[in-house]
């Protein structure tokens, strides 16, 4: 595979990662030893708000999210989101929980700044990372 | 392998080091506004709308003089002011084209509130009328503390208008309400160069006076007219002159003897024997032409019978000062007045006029006429 092939394929996973990112609200889960971490990446500059709803037999322990914007009321999460790009909570349970949420958007996208979140960008590095890294290992 | 990572360097260094930084108290109140939404109890996707539209800027909040928190979701745009010293506050913040309506009292005095005096009226500043206040659709109300009562305002109004209670017409608190006033309407710079002034003046007169010892301060009467029930009736503490006086270096000699507004008998006036008599007068100030009101004033108190051996009118130290001059933003120019008419030596180097024109010039939108027309005090020294 030539070079000019090679940086053509990097620039479309580039923008592919970013086109996903900034789509919207997006839930991933990754474990260890009885915790569940919720992941939620957040549309980019996003002002709103998000009510997650933890299902039985999920405890909430922690989240990564300042803790004057988080309220916990039962077993509803309340996150106020002034434009961070993840919130990432943890639950103490086994396999994967079935939480409903509900969003509140207030900003639009006409609104938000172009830097207000290095999100997509982050996810881009990520991912070119690991297409080089395939292509380099291919190409030997 | 090296251009690979040149790449990924190249990708770090365009990742910001910090999307969004501290943003103080505008994030807090945003945030719980929004956590409020989220649980059924806050004040609405309208407000919340705004305060994203207008963040960091927006929300503001404040305390206000009645001790409730008021919180704006966007700049106050439209502003009705319920007496004529929120307006006279909104005339030193410099934000008068934004007040869409006035208490009734504001269109009479054309010439302290030339840009007010055609706005629309909403009734008394104790008895408003709802209905217009509704159709100006206003973002912000400023009224007194104590009138009009709830009953008459807070409770016939919606959320989405913020009521801030502010007196402005006592000495002592006037900076901190002013402060009050320009955070919510997004003012500051112009409420800190009041303040500058406002403390440069305390700070000169406060110098000035300290020079002058305990037993030579001067010991003044306050007079008030007539006394309801009895001989005179004066000002003592808790009154606007009291704090004028006090603030100026002299000694109210009826502090101690009565409280507040009261009525003390003649003799007592004669055996006090004080050195200075400042007259406080409802004329005047911003109305021209008022001096004859003034001047007879000063001559029915200099012949009432027995008073002529006091000291004050026998050196002929008796003075009329308005109350459109001791009270609100022009508080610090009757300091300045009256600690020079007690030691006018201290300020032998002050060209009281040039201040006075000052204050006019920086901090009113008066009209030019008044500032040769109207009479703030009576005689000059």
């Amino acid at each position: 595979m030539n070079r000019m092939r090679q940086s053509l394929l990097i620039i479309t996973a580039i923008m592919l990662c970013t086109g996903i990112a900034s789509a919207g609200l997006d839930r991933t889960f990754s474990y260890d030893d009885g915790l569940v971490f919720v992941h939620l990446s957040l549309p980019e500059g996003m002002i709103g708000g998000i009510s997650e709803e933890i299902p039985p037999g999920f405890t909430y322990l922690k989240t990564t999210h300042p803790s004057d914007q988080v309220e916990i009321l039962g077993r509803t999460i309340h996150f106020a989101v002034i434009g961070e790009d993840t919130i990432t909570y943890t639950l103490q349970g086994q396999g994967e929980p079935a939480i409903s949420g509900r969003l509140l958007l207030l900003s639009g996208d006409e609104e938000i700044p172009a830097e207000a979140s290095p999100a997509p960008i982050l996810g881009a590095i990520g991912a070119s990372s690991l297409c080089l890294l395939m292509l380099w290992r291919r190409s030997r | 392998m090296r251009w690979f990572v040149s790449l990924l360097l190249l990708l770090l260094l365009v990742v910001p080091a910090s999307a969004l930084g501290s943003v103080g108290d505008s994030r807090i109140l945003l945030a719980e506004g929004i956590l409020g939404e989220l649980k059924g109890d806050g004040p609405g996707m309208a407000a919340l709308q705004d305060a994203a539209t207008w963040y960091p800027a927006y929300p503001r909040a404040v305390i206000d003089s009645a001790g409730v928190m008021t919180t704006l979701y966007r700049p106050a745009d439209r502003i009705i002011v319920m007496n004529s010293d929120a307006a006279d506050a909104i005339s030193v913040l410099g934000i008068d084209d934004r007040v869409v309506g006035v208490g009734d009292v504001i269109p009479t005095r054309p010439l302290q509130f030339p840009t007010m005096t055609g706005v629309q009226s909403i009734g008394k500043y104790n008895e408003p009328d709802i209905e217009a206040i509704m159709a100006l659709r206003p973002d912000l109300l400023i009224s007194y503390v104590l009138w009009p009562d709830a009953e008459k305002l807070d409770r016939h109004l919606p959320d989405r208008i913020g009521i801030v209670k502010l007196d402005f017409y006592k000495a002592d608190a006037f900076r901190d309400e002013l402060s009050t006033l320009a955070h919510i309407t997004g003012t500051s710079d112009a409420a800190t160069e009041y303040i500058e002034w406002y403390d440069g003046i305390q700070t000169l007169v406060n110098e000035r006076i300290s020079r002058v010892p305990d037993d030579e301060r001067a010991r003044v009467f306050i007079d008030y007219g007539s006394g309801r029930t009895t001989g005179r009736r004066t000002m003592a503490e808790g009154t606007g002159l009291h704090d004028i006086v006090t603030a100026a270096g002299g000694i109210n000699v009826a502090a101690g003897y009565v409280t507040g507004y009261a009525d003390v008998e003649n003799e007592w006036v004669i055996k006090e024997r004080p050195d200075l008599v400042l007259i406080w007068s409802p004329k005047g100030g911003y109305v021209p032409g008022e001096e004859d009101l003034f001047r007879e004033a000063r001559d029915d108190l200099m012949t009432m019978p027995g008073f002529g051996n006091i000291p004050a009118i026998r050196d002929d130290e008796v003075y009329v000062i308005s109350s459109a001059f001791g009270f609100g933003s022009s508080s610090p120019v009757a300091v300045l007045r009256v600690a020079m008419l007690l030691y006018p030596d201290e300020f032998a180097d002050i060209d009281f006029n040039e201040v006075h024109q000052e204050y006019f010039s920086r901090f009113t939108q008066s009209d030019e006429e008044i500032r040769t027309l109207g009479t703030f005090y009576y005689p000059e020294r």
